[in-house]
Parts: structure tokens; sequence; C-alpha cells
């Protein structure tokens, strides 16, 4: 056998070098392709160059070359704010987001069928039948795929269907209601519609929300996009923004077409909220007027982020989904740390807030 | 960078991704073959085994080829028959087991995360470990679910009068940066060096966790290691199985029982009762323990109990089929999961124990091959 194992080191080096320069690469050529995206649904009002030079020697004192400013330009656009500090989505994915969050445990810690084993102390949505590696569950017991079946064609209230892991944006996730043996979405039974998704999946009640954030848009699940950051000090919270969804949608998503908007550390609504098609307004879809909504209980939300923050120490900034129930008491719906969209700047100011010195510090160290 | 090179740099990735991952496969495949005959190189030079008769060379191999695989050599079932006598075709080659098998049947992007030893204890909250002291998860310490600074850390290991144990939570495995120890003071027993001089020697991810207090029976096979059961279980259809299982006693004066640092194993029967060999890594088989107990004599309390254990806890993490538990008894005989092993699965227990995968073989080398 010829000596393997010095090669194999040599290549392994090299190899690694280039898997590193390609995933930079691939971050800043995917946030580019979103950007660009975004981008086309607004006419960008460019920097000029005085405040293209201050922006860039803004992230060069701090040891970061920004290769453009074009998400500077896009978020002054929208909010008629220019700040240095904004967060461009290239730098943080291929950047920050790497330091921030250990890579090694996305996959598994972000299953949404675990979630209800490692946030278990916490409100979430109850769960009908779960579907992890293919084994189908009813609580935390094995059933076979019959019973689970059988389970859901009990079920008397509107459900919600959607992939567990790799999911993201909305993609994939339906609300239906069984009768007769027959699901609502496109009369298909309850075994074909576990057949779209194959393997690992959850089936969990949908969620009766707050009157104060059903107001906001009935068909969808109106949440809220809290960022929170981890250090030494303990759990911080960055931003937070109110999701609403778009008429007639059932879900809230920035990308399907909702509406983001800013609430402040009192619960507050700000007074705008901002489209990804770029439409800045100050009402709902259905006519509520932003600046006179709160969020209900916002000190319980604010308190079970701290609390559910300390439980996933690998990751220092994570963004969560939370939507308010209809006893006003926050229940988690999901968190982010792999595809954590940066939007909410449009509305919130800077990622980072007032922490944007010690994360970028952070992330160089 | 130019729009051009952004799309070109897309066209190209969406052809190229699924090929790409295609060949990330081969190459694993490739590293752990040549992984595992190394370690059978090493394992060959210790030990002047007999060769297999030709009967047994094609027994191996034709049993292997109408499973569809191809058995490239005997050295492994040469062995485990060199060491226990007895030549079984069903033992599974760790150069079919880790390449292949391994990788169909546990998701390999699920293990750094699970295999966290800090994070088995919000996996497995409701089933018995060892009480942990101080835990380090990326950089921060925990008391109690808590965070604390590094002083209160110091400060819990300072209260507590009992032996500790350290050890890292990520990337472990064999026993290794495995240590017991005693406080003083701000002073530990190992090496007389600080607390805060032996977190460094972590620097993260490690828990500091009190030292189970084990079972009589398991104590008296060697009083220094924490001598642990080792239950293989296997996940289908139709529920969890228990494929095989050995006890692993310490050296003597050793601290822990890894057959690696020279500890032994012992086939368990059914019903708990141990089969009365004992063998160790240099090839030796006693039927004593190093303190003298009979192994023959020996039966694990509480058995059927670390049994239904073992079934529940393999439901919470059904990403993986085939899971190595190591389960310790306390001084009450109760089980307590000391760790779990889906990536590093040693699979030289078919010394003591007969074929890893037992009666499921044959289900297991067909998954194997989809």
């Amino acid at each position: 056998m010829i000596n393997y194992y010095p090669i194999k080191l040599r290549i392994k080096r090299f190899v690694s070098s280039i898997v590193r320069y390609i995933t930079r690469l691939n971050h800043r050529m995917n946030s580019r392709k979103k950007g660009k995206k975004l981008m086309s649904f607004v006419k960008i009002n460019h920097l000029t160059s005085e405040e293209n030079k201050r922006v860039k020697q803004y992230f060069k004192s701090r040891g970061y070359n920004l290769k453009h400013t074009d998400w500077h330009a896009y978020y002054r656009t929208l909010n008629g704010e220019l700040h240095e500090s904004y967060i461009p989505l290239g730098l943080f994915k291929s950047e920050l987001s790497p330091k921030l969050n250990d890579k090694l445990k996305w996959p598994a810690l972000l299953d949404k069928n675990l979630l209800y084993r490692i946030f278990s102390d916490f409100d979430q949505p109850t769960r009908v039948v779960q579907n992890i590696n293919g084994f189908y569950y009813k609580g935390d017991k094995v059933i076979s795929k019959i019973d689970a079946i059988k389970w859901v064609i009990q079920q008397t209230k509107k459900l919600i269907i959607k992939p567990s892991i790799e999911s993201g944006g909305g993609k994939k996730v339906i609300v239906f209601k069984v009768q007769n043996g027959v699901t609502s979405y496109n009369d298909l039974t309850v075994e074909q519609l576990f057949l779209l998704y194959k393997n690992d999946f959850i089936i969990q009640e949908f969620l009766e929300q707050s009157n104060a954030m059903r107001l906001l848009n009935p068909t969808s699940l109106n949440t809220l996009r809290v960022i929170s950051y981890l250090n030494n000090d303990g759990v911080n919270i960055l931003r937070v923004a109110a999701r609403i969804g778009g008429l007639d949608s059932v879900i809230d998503n920035f990308k399907a077409g909702g509406l983001l908007c800013n609430v402040n550390e009192n619960g507050q609504f700000g007074s705008f909220g901002c489209t990804n098609r770029g439409n800045i307004k100050e009402h709902t879809f259905t006519g509520v007027k932003l600046s006179e909504c709160s969020v209900p209980n916002f000190g319980l939300v604010v308190k079970m982020i701290k609390s559910m923050h300390v439980k996933i120490p690998y990751f220092k900034m994570v963004s969560w989904d939370i939507a308010i129930n209809k006893d006003d008491k926050p229940v988690l719906i999901e968190y982010n740390t792999y595809n954590q969209g940066l939007e909410v700047q449009i509305v919130t100011g800077p990622l980072f807030h007032e922490f944007t010195d010690e994360i970028l510090k952070l992330c160089k160290d | 960078m130019s729009i051009k090179f952004m799309y070109l740099y897309h066209y190209i990735k969406n052809k190229s991704v699924k090929r790409g991952m295609r060949a990330y496969r081969y190459y694993r495949q490739f590293r752990d073959e040549i992984s595992a005959r190394r370690y059978m190189r090493s394992l060959m030079r210790k030990h002047n085994l007999p060769e297999l008769t030709k009967d047994q060379i094609n027994e191996a191999k034709s049993y292997y080829k109408s499973r569809g695989y191809k058995l490239k050599n005997t050295y492994w079932h040469q062995y485990y028959t060199g060491m226990n006598g007895e030549f079984h075709k069903e033992y599974l080659p760790y150069d079919i087991f880790n390449p292949i098998i391994n990788p169909r049947l546990n998701q390999i992007k699920q293990w750094p995360a699970l295999l966290d030893k800090n994070f088995t204890y919000t996996l497995f909250k409701d089933f018995n470990q060892p009480k942990p002291i101080v835990q380090n998860l990326n950089g921060f310490y925990f008391i109690n679910d808590d965070i604390v600074s590094l002083d209160e850390a110091v400060e819990a290991c300072k209260s507590y009068i009992k032996p500790l144990i350290i050890k890292p939570t990520i990337e472990t495995g064999s026993g290794k940066m495995v240590n017991r120890f005693l406080t003083e003071g701000e002073k530990t027993s190992l090496e007389n060096q600080s607390i805060k001089d032996l977190f460094k020697v972590y620097k993260k991810d490690f828990v500091v966790q009190e030292c189970l207090e084990q079972s009589d029976v398991l104590k008296s096979l060697n009083p220094s290691s924490l001598n642990t059961l080792r239950v293989v279980s296997y996940l289908n259809d139709q529920g969890v199985h228990i494929t095989t299982s050995v006890l692993r006693v310490g050296k003597d004066g050793c601290i822990t029982d890894n057959f690696s640092t020279g500890g032994l194993f012992c086939g368990i029967e059914e019903n708990g009762e141990l089969k009365g060999k004992g063998y160790s890594p240099k090839g030796q088989v006693v039927e004593t323990s190093y303190t003298g107990i009979n192994l023959n004599e020996c039966k694990i309390p509480n058995y059927s109990a670390v049994k239904e254990m073992v079934k529940s806890m393999h439901f919470v993490v059904p990403y993986f089929k085939i899971i190595s538990w190591d389960i310790g008894l306390d001084k009450n005989n109760t089980p307590y999961l000391i760790e779990y092993n889906t990536t590093k699965q040693g699979i030289d227990l078919q010394i003591a124990a007969g074929p890893y995968l037992g009666k499921f073989t044959d289900e297991i080398l067909a998954m194997g091959l989809k």
C-alpha cells in the first residue's frame, strides 16, 4: 500500500482552503442574487461618491473590506436614512454569521421536530403528527403510518403542515382541514399529503392568535421576528420587527409579500411598514394603522427569548419567530441561525444596533 | 464583480452541485475504507493470529456476495476468529460497517450537534445521567442551565467534596482527556493544577460532572474504573431492538473502561448473566476479572431496566438507526446514561458478543445497499 497519509494531509489542507474560499464566494454570490432580485422592485437611489467612501471607510476601520454599497443604498432608498452601520447581507453571510454561529450545529438543532425537546418548557403550537427520518410520532411515541393517518383524520381543527428540515421562507407550508378523510388542500387524502413531504415534516394545530395580531391580517399567523445576541453579559435583544402576512396569504414571510414593521423596546409598532416590492405603508392590508398597534405582553416575549437563547449557546445570534396566542402569551414558532434575513434593517435600522462595534470586533478576532 | 459573473457562477453551481456531492460521498467512503484498513494493519501487527481455513474464507466471501457486498479481504473474520476461537460468517468487517452501512443508517449531518455530551442533557432530560456540576458550551459556563462567570464555575467545583470527572463534550471518544479529580481549595488532584488552569487545558466545550457511585457488582470487577455496559440498539419500523451487548471492565488502576485503553469485554446473555469469558485487547482470554471475580458467576443487576431505558432513549434520536450506548449502574443498580455513539462506533465487541448486528444482520446489510 502506498504511503497514503502524508499525501492525504497535504491534499486535505489544500482542499480545505479551496472549500473555505468557495463557501465565502457562494455566500457572496447568493446574497448578490437575492439583492438583485429585491432591488429590481425598487428604483435605487445610489450613494454619492462621498457617502460611498464614508461607508467603506467605516467598515475598513473595523477590518472589513466592503466590495459594494448596494445594500446601504437599498435601505436608504426605502427608509430615507443612511447609516454606515447597516450590515450588508454578503458580508454577514460570508464573514460574520460563520463566526457567530457554529456551522456544524445547524442541521440538527434547526430541525423543527427537535424544537419540542430543546424548548419543552416553552409554549409551542400543539403538534398532531411528526415525521422524523421516516418514523411517525404522536407525542413522543412512535406510531405506524396507518395510525398517523387515522389520527390526522380525527382532527377537527385547522391544521398546518410544513417540512421540518431545510425549510424557510414559508416554502411548502400548507394550511388545511380534514373532512371525511379528505384534506382541503387540492382534495388530497391524508396519505397523499404525507407523500408530498416524504420524510421529515410536522403537522401542528393552526395557532389561534391574539386578537391584536389577528386584526393585522386574519388569514396569516402574524409573528414577531426577534433578533437576539448572546455575550458574556447574557442575552441582548438587538431588533424586533412584526411580520404581517399579505392579503389572503397564510404565511407572513417578507419574501411572500408580507409587511415588515419595526417594534420598539416597549412593544409599540413603528409608523410605517415595508413590503418586498419596496412599498412603504402606514396601514396594513386590512386598513389597520400601524402606529396605533402594539404587541400584547411584549415583556413576556423578551423574557421568553432570553430564557430560550441560553439553551442554544452554540449560536450567538439568533432570529426568533414568535407568535402571540389567543391568551396573549408568546408561542415559539421557529428560530433561524443559518438563513437569517437582514431585511428587517429597512424598518429597524442597523441590525446590530448598539452592539455593532462589539460584534464586528468579535468576528475579526 | 459583474452581473455576468454572478449568472455564470450560479449556472456552473447548478450544474455541478449534485456531481460534487456524489464525488464527496465517494471520497468519504474511500477515506473510511483506508482508515479501516490502517486500523486492521495495526491490529494484525499486534497479534499473531492463525489464518482462516479455505472453507471459512469461502464461506465468509460467499455470504457477503449473496447479500450484494464484495468482501475485499477476510482479515476482520480472521481477527475476530483468532481472538475468540469462534468463526461466524456474519462477523461485520469494519471496512464495510464504517464506510458503507453506518452513513446509510445514521444521518451524518446530525452527528456534530446531537453527539455533543452537553446537549445529551437536553436531549435525554427524562433519563438518569451523572449530575453536571459545571458545563462549558461554546465558551459559556453554565450551572443548572444558567450562564455563570468563570469565578462562579470555579467556586462550584471548589465546594464539591466528592470526586469529579472532567471530559470534553465534542469530538470525543476512547476515553481521551477523561480525568477524575478531587478539589482542595483552588487546587485539583490533577498534577496539583488549579481549577482555572484545568479549565484552560480544555479551553471550551467540556463538562465537569459528579463521579457516579457504581453498583457493587460492577465495582467488584474493577473499582478504579466506571465499568459500563455497551448496548447496541437498532431502530426499524417494528421498534427498537437490542442487537448485542457487552460489559466493559477497566484495566487495573485505569479510570476508563475502554477496550482501547486495556479494558476487558465480556458478552452478556439475554437475562443479564455474563457469558463467562473476558477478552482483552492483547488477545488474552480470562475467566476472572483483575480483582479475581469469576465472570461466570456474575449477573448484571437490573438488566431488564437497562434494555428498557435504551429502547426508550433510541426513540428520541430516530436520525440514527444503529446506536451504541454506554450505560452505567449506580449504587442502587439504577441505569444511567454515560454517553452514546453513532459516528465512531467501535465494533470490536464482536470478539465477546458475536456478530455485531445479531439476528438483524441480513436486514441491515440489505438497507446498506439502498
